[in-house]
């Protein structure tokens, strides 16, 4: 194994303190407004905690709009919190000015979805995978960043003499390849990975998620995976959160969500993934999503929910609470499902 | 038996790149049969969207029908002139795309837009339309129809557009519809309902649908018949289960396998060694670099010798085709030991060249 020898020291404090701790975080945008009438917000992120551990990969699960992205660069600090902490390694990085935040932003790196936009068509693969090297100062000459990148090129299943080569060059697997190499070359504990295999066919997504796996063990690097596909989540995650209307709604380890799915909202999510040959057994949600400018003041999911009880669920927002002591499971219903 | 309703032989396209023609479709060839369901999957470059565009005469710049016909009920579109054609498309067959937001007219009403699609096509009055823009809208489970006949398209959702998109496709009563991928751009939950749109009308119809997507499992709910496409040709098609059940094609049991399925493998533990999933090393070729054997030799995982020699053709098997020499010809014996034993029989290079010299 080549990894034994990390090009950057970082000393990680201990394994007491999780490697990311979100607590209480909201993200809120201020909509119009008009000349008489009062300042009114959007929560895009309505006040959500949970961890990612080294080496774990969390699985951020939820529709078009649920505000998972935003949590996702929240976290990065690409936004500025609202309201709540953010904790990296132990130390509070919340309100950390530019220059203070500076060590952390490299320890923390982010993979985007689409490999076509996310590539500086100008650049040549060793000035994109070498851009954060420069930045942050890792390897003295242009000659010792170059083998660096040889090298994270190999790590991530590309030809060195692709070095030279513009991002055009490349199909979408291998782009995304080049995406997943700049986020490494700066050595990161912790990566946010927004979306990574869906803009990808099926048969090069099972190629990306191998290399995200064997990466993640060999280095120990947390991950908050990104995605609608519940498949693809479920595979590649220890824990799922799942989030709704910008909270999140259920936790807890992969098999113990995927086989309870306590949050009634859970329950229609997996419902509605596809199998191979098999006809999807759906929970009929009513109505459509309400939209994060006017939150529900109860449970975020009352007005499609099939459990749902007046007079509790409308006025009252369940906590996430545990379902059990002997799990971390948690789901923030009344009445969660068995 | 009834002729098909649709019947697509060998219908090669090229398009313009840089000085020169490529071939993106190759001598493709399918029929569907009248009130069925058949998905067209595969990969991105696999031509598939192609192929549906070439039914409507819909081809991008630079590409141009090369040879082959489309007989749509007993007349063959690639011979009509284009007044003709476009009285066929939104009439005959119908069109859904996979792009809600930019299929429809942003300056007016989805109501008007169904309206002037159904007048098109039949010789009936304003408010008889209307009438039935309105039933339309409530059989694909449009909320509030009546008023949403009035909304215009932004005020929509993205799963009410692809809903309304639908009904405007079904109102002029085609006897084919035609969907690019109608729900890749929806989250989970609307795309069910979509599919529970299709599955309601193919109960109360005998509309031919052609579904065309890259995702398998979402396919393999609504269709009956399945053609799997690979750089450009056919290599696989035949009733869904059979197919599913049986893959004759290695690219199709590649696709199969590749898909992460939820429970396959137990859940991932903290400091667990990493357990890949099976896949297909490489990408689907360009144009420009077809291999000239069998497309998917250089990725498969049962290649031999002859594969990358040879033209594979497309052979009757079950209910369907295949195209892959370990189906039209019986592999040579060294090739059958190692399948049988697991092996790849890539790695017995030596042993099948002696194969071949005997045969």
């Amino acid at each position: 194994m080549s990894e034994r020898r990390p090009v950057v020291v970082t000393t990680t404090k201990s394994d007491k303190h999780p490697l990311v701790r979100v607590e209480g975080v909201s993200k809120l945008y201020p909509t119009t407004r008009g000349f008489f009438s009062k300042q009114r917000f959007t929560y895009a992120v309505n006040g959500v905690s949970f961890y990612v551990r080294h080496g774990e990969t969390v699985g951020l699960v939820g529709e078009s709009g649920c505000g998972k992205t935003t949590l996702g660069r929240t976290i990065l600090r690409l936004h500025e919190p609202t309201l709540g902490r953010l904790e990296f390694d132990g130390d509070d990085i919340t309100t950390l000015a530019e220059d203070q935040l500076r060590p952390y932003r490299r320890r923390m790196q982010i993979v985007f979805q689409d490999p076509v936009g996310s590539l500086n068509p100008r650049m040549t693969v060793e000035e994109i995978v070498g851009e954060g090297l420069r930045a942050f100062k890792l390897g003295k000459t242009r000659a010792e960043r170059r083998d660096t990148i040889v090298e994270l090129l190999g790590h991530v299943g590309l030809d060195a003499r692709m070095v030279d080569r513009f991002p055009h060059e490349f199909s979408g697997g291998q782009r995304q390849r080049i995406g997943i190499a700049r986020a490494l070359a700066v050595r990161p504990q912790f990566m946010v990975l927004d979306e990574p295999v869906s803009a990808l066919d099926i048969s090069v997504q099972a190629q990306i998620l191998n290399l995200l796996e064997r990466l993640q063990v060999e280095r120990r690097i947390g991950y908050l995976f990104i995605s609608h596909d519940l498949r693809v989540v479920q595979h590649t995650s220890h824990r799922i959160a799942v989030m709704y209307l910008g909270k999140i709604v259920e936790i807890g380890p992969t098999q113990e969500v995927a086989e309870r799915r306590a949050h009634p909202y859970t329950r229609a999510l997996f419902s509605a993934t596809p199998e191979i040959g098999k006809k999807r057994d759906r929970i009929r949600l009513v109505g459509e999503p309400p939209t994060v400018e006017a939150p529900p003041k109860g449970c975020p999911f009352f007005s499609r929910c099939y459990k749902a009880k007046k007079g509790k669920c409308d006025t009252e927002a369940p906590e996430l609470a545990t379902l059990s002591n002997e799990s971390s499971h948690r789901a923030a219903c009344f009445f969660p499902e068995e | 038996m009834d002729a098909p309703l649709l019947s697509i032989r060998d219908l090669t396209v090229s398009l313009a790149a840089e000085e020169r023609r490529v071939e993106a479709l190759h001598e493709v060839s399918l029929e569907l049969a009248r009130g069925s369901v058949t998905a067209l999957v595969g990969e991105s470059g696999s031509g598939k969207s192609l192929t549906a565009f070439s039914i409507l005469g819909l081809l991008p710049a630079g590409a141009r029908i090369e040879s082959g016909v489309v007989m749509f009920d007993g007349r063959d579109l690639t011979r009509l002139d284009d007044r003709s054609l476009s009285r066929v498309r939104g009439g005959e067959i119908g069109m859904v795309f996979q792009e809600p937001m930019t299929s429809l007219n942003p300056v007016y009403t989805v109501g008007a837009q169904i309206v002037e699609a159904i007048r098109l096509h039949h010789d009936i009055g304003r408010g008889a339309a209307k009438k039935r823009a309105i039933e339309w809208l409530e059989r694909v489970g449009m909320p509030a129809a009546a008023q949403r006949f009035e909304s215009y398209p932004h005020e929509l959702s993205g799963g009410m557009r692809q809903r309304a998109l639908i009904a405007m496709a079904l109102a002029p009563s085609p006897k084919l519809l035609v969907l690019d991928e109608p729900t890749t751009a929806l989250d989970r939950s609307l795309e069910a309902q979509i599919f529970d749109v299709l599955a309601e009308l193919r109960g109360s119809s005998d509309l031919t649908v052609l579904l065309v997507s890259h995702d398998l499992a979402v396919v393999s709910e609504v269709a009956d018949r399945l053609v799997v496409m690979y750089a450009g040709e056919v290599v696989e098609d035949g009733d869904l289960h059979e197919v599913l059940g049986t893959p004759s094609h290695p690219y199709t049991q590649a696709l199969l396998d590749t898909v992460p399925t939820p429970g396959a493998r137990p859940a991932r533990k903290l400091g667990d060694k990493p357990r890949p999933l099976p896949v297909v090393e490489g990408a689907v070729p360009t144009l420009t670099e077809i291999p000239p054997g069998c497309r998917f030799e250089p990725r498969c995982p049962k290649r031999f010798a002859a594969c990358a020699r040879q033209k594979v053709p497309l052979v009757r098997v079950g209910t369907g085709r295949s195209r892959c020499l370990l189906v039209s010809q019986p592999a040579p014996p060294s090739v059958k030991r190692a399948l049988a034993l697991e092996l790849e029989p890539a790695a017995l290079a030596l042993d099948h060249e002696e194969d071949d010299d005997d045969e």
